[in-house]
């Protein structure tokens, strides 16, 4: 940004820090509906529909396909696909992400696993992760792995046994939380508490990578987006692979920020706005951030140019995630009150995960609590 | 061939033109308010619940 800033004498840009993407979103939200919007805004995909229920932001194909335009074909479909309503155009990612699997190499080694093949089903993850705990009479000193417990995990899970918890298509009132996949998904991760692999309880999101770097755990479910943050922080060699394969095989869904243009703001800073956007996802300056970040470099071209194309071949751990893309859809659940309804998922987790809920009965009741989130939005279900 | 106050008035009126050209520009240029989420860059002390 500083770069920009330098280079450009008639755009200046100043960055707002405003929390995570929870808290970005409630704040630029809040300046939409009190008529001082920011300009641009870095937000996750599924808040698309809300963005334009508040008629906070505009399309963006216009630009795309003007002179000063982007290739837009370019970047990755399954990252496109939260970015289209009403077949326009109305974000262009960034940083974006999936999950991945990470693995402690040198304990695969120690358990006699082989360390460059990371388990490929849930079957060999329960497998693998019972060989992988180390007990110290009661006291587990090392997990199989971890799960945090999160909407965006399960999600996951849900997609490799066979049904995408949110929609796959243009459809802001579909949510998909207690169907039979959905359920024997959310199973298996409690499985893996009763099997001894997983610790008991909650897991919260910064808990697992910490566990990781501290050998208290094996393996993790976690961002791309902290590959750099576990590279540089483990002292044993870190292994990546993608999620292991349900019943209906491989799958993920996606996630992580992406550039809005606000609505109001007048044609001339739309227009600034958008060299700001062009400027940020050239190959070159996405590929670095790729690096920098450990997320996904979301277009095909910044990978073929250095600085990324020199890095992959060197950190092989950073391509994990953009080979998994082929499986990877929607990030969940792109629906109106989207926000909400993922922690209502969450909860409906954290009860499993504490033993408080069977499967059935949480999503049920997450289910029933999505339906009237949806029902609030306008949607009739 | 010119005359001191004349080298001096002109010496002003060119530095008057570079003022109101600087703060033409200055008024020109845009700033652009950027709302961006702390802590993206995922790590064990990130505090978002995704990727």
């Amino acid at each position: 940004m500083a770069d920009f800033n330098a280079t450009h004498d008639h755009i200046q840009v100043e960055p707002v820090f405003t929390g995570g993407y929870s808290e970005n979103m409630a704040r630029a939200t809040a300046a939409i509906l009190s008529g001082q919007p920011p300009d641009v805004a870095i937000l996750l995909g599924i808040d698309i529909y809300s963005l334009i229920q508040t008629e906070g932001i505009i399309p963006l194909d216009d630009y795309i396909a003007s002179e000063e335009g982007l290739d837009i074909d370019d970047f990755f479909d399954a990252f496109m696909a939260n970015n289209i309503a009403d077949d326009q155009v109305w974000s262009i990612p960034w940083q974006r992400s999936t999950p991945i699997l990470y693995y402690n190499k040198d304990a695969f080694a120690e358990v006699g696993l082989d360390p460059d093949t990371p388990p490929a089903t849930w079957e060999e993850l329960v497998e693998f992760g019972k060989q992988l705990v180390v007990q110290d009479g009661d006291n587990v000193t090392r997990w199989g792995v971890e799960v945090p417990s999160s909407f965006w995990l399960f999600a996951n899970f849900a997609i490799q046994a066979g049904q995408h918890i949110g929609s796959l298509g243009d459809e802001p009132c579909a949510v998909y939380l207690d169907t039979p996949e959905a359920i024997e998904a959310l199973a298996f991760l409690r499985r893996l508490q009763d099997e001894g692999i997983m610790p008991d309880g909650a897991v919260a999101w910064g808990t697992a990578p910490a566990d990781f770097i501290a050998g208290a755990s094996a393996m993790i479910y976690h961002s791309t987006g902290s590959l750099s943050t576990l590279l540089a922080n483990s002292p044993f060699e870190v292994g990546t692979g993608f999620m292991p394969g349900g019943s209906a095989g491989y799958g993920a869904n996606v996630g992580g920020g992406n550039f809005y243009i606000m609505a109001d703001i007048g044609q001339e800073r739309q227009d600034a706005a958008w060299e700001f956007i062009r400027w940020m996802v050239r190959p070159e300056q996405i590929g670095q951030w790729g690096i920098d970040s450990g997320y996904v470099a979301p277009r095909a071209a910044a990978w073929e140019v250095d600085p990324l194309k020199s890095y992959a071949e060197e950190v092989p751990q950073a391509s994990t995630a953009r080979e998994q893309l082929p499986y990877a859809v929607k990030e969940f659940p792109a629906t109106f009150g989207g926000q909400e309804i993922q922690v209502i998922t969450t909860q409906a987790i954290e009860a499993v995960n504490t033993g408080e809920l069977t499967p059935e009965e949480a999503l049920a009741i997450a289910q029933e609590r999505a339906n009237d989130v949806l029902t609030q939005n306008g949607c009739e279900l | 061939m010119f005359s001191k106050s004349a080298l001096f008035r002109a010496l002003l009126v060119f530095c008057s033109l570079l003022l109101l050209i600087g703060g033409a520009a200055a008024q020109d240029a845009i700033t652009l308010q950027f709302f961006y989420p702390v802590g993206v860059a995922a790590g064990p002390s990130h505090r978002r619940l995704c990727g």
